[in-house]
């Protein structure tokens, strides 16, 4: 079983280019290639004749970087198993998959976004903001403020005319 | 026994409690730090537009009140578009087919008496074109006698009802 499988095309197979990332505080990720290019940015940066070992990521630790590869690494698997299995099974266990991933706090969830959005990888970064929008639903303002630590820069006047305006929301 | 009893428990109610309170004093804590360390995460207005685009009418009507930056973005034409669109798929995909149309759409106006009709409640409630469109209409509600719909006068009258609620929706904006 083991060599029938092995001998089958694997995006993971030790055969392919490595890319190495090198996280904001200095630490060393090893790669394989398709992984890397799930990122739109490094992707650009492969086609603009990046010559260098190491693709330095200023902007993302190590500790979010290692859970941005984990994204990365299983959706190429399950690209990549998309196309020998067909759509449907592989779309689900995806979802599911996906669920799980994001099912984080706040916290992490800003640093997801923030490296999604860097590192332009698009199903991150969809996965990520549809998680805020998740989080917003159903709730009124004061709640919202209250999660992001947003602060209310409306007077009580523009607050009253706008609440006003949407008044059919908040029935 | 009985003294020994209440002192016995007392302590232990008090630990309970102290442990409760130091708790939720934790928990309170740790909520302040993580809000404290988000403090700008929305503050990207394309990322703001990209959460706002998975929102719902009632829940990016209400996000528009958070804060000025929110209300602005929120306003954003593309993502009612989206609405809307969100919208009339779900319409076409709970129809699927002119039966449905019928049956949901239809046959509850047709059943209503004019008065209480869909487009009469379209027009009685609008400003200045109420008359206008009341004569529109007028023609296509069948008031007595059935009428046979063909496909065409049912796309006309769902075309003039589309039009007679984004006038509407224009009316109450401008008018605030």
């Amino acid at each position: 079983m083991a060599s029938s499988s092995s001998s089958l095309p694997s995006p993971s197979s030790s055969s392919s280019k490595k890319f190495i990332l090198r996280s904001s505080d200095g630490k060393h990720f090893e790669v394989d290639e398709a992984v890397a290019l799930q990122s739109e940015m490094i992707k650009q940066m492969v086609e603009d004749g990046f010559g260098g070992d190491v693709i330095p990521l200023l902007n993302v630790s190590s500790i979010v970087l290692s859970k941005v590869i984990d994204y990365c690494k299983k959706h190429v698997e399950l690209d990549f198993k998309k196309k020998m299995d067909g759509d449907n099974e592989a779309h689900e266990e995806i979802k599911n998959w996906d669920s799980e991933y994001i099912n984080v706090g706040v916290d992490e969830l800003y640093h997801l976004i923030m490296a999604a959005n860097y590192l332009h990888i698009k199903g991150l970064l969809d996965l990520t903001c549809q998680k805020v929008a998740d989080i917003i639903k159903g709730k009124q303002p004061e709640q919202i403020r209250k999660i992001f630590n947003i602060e209310n820069d409306f007077t009580p006047e523009e607050e009253q005319e706008i609440r006003k305006e949407h008044s059919w929301a908040f029935e | 026994m009985k003294r020994t009893l209440m002192i016995d428990e007392d302590p232990t109610v008090d630990d309970k409690k102290k442990k409760n309170r130091r708790n939720n004093n934790r928990s309170e804590q740790e909520e302040e730090e993580s809000s404290q360390e988000t403090r700008f995460v929305l503050l990207d207005e394309d990322l703001l537009f990209e959460v706002l685009k998975h929102l719902d009418a009632g829940s990016l009507a209400i996000a528009s009140s958070v804060n000025k930056q929110w209300h602005w973005t929120a306003h954003d034409e593309r993502l009612w578009e989206l609405v809307c669109t969100r919208h009339w798929m779900n319409i076409n995909y709970a129809i699927n087919s002119f039966r449905g149309l019928h049956s949901h759409c239809l046959w509850p106006l047709l059943k209503l008496p004019p008065s209480l009709s869909l487009f009469s409640w379209a027009t009685s409630s609008s400003l200045s074109t109420s008359s206008l469109s009341s004569s529109f209409l007028a023609p296509v509600i069948p008031s007595k006698t059935p009428v046979h719909w063909g496909k065409d006068e049912i796309q006309l009258s769902l075309s003039l009802l589309s039009i007679r609620y984004f006038e509407k929706m224009n009316v109450n904006n401008s008018g605030r």
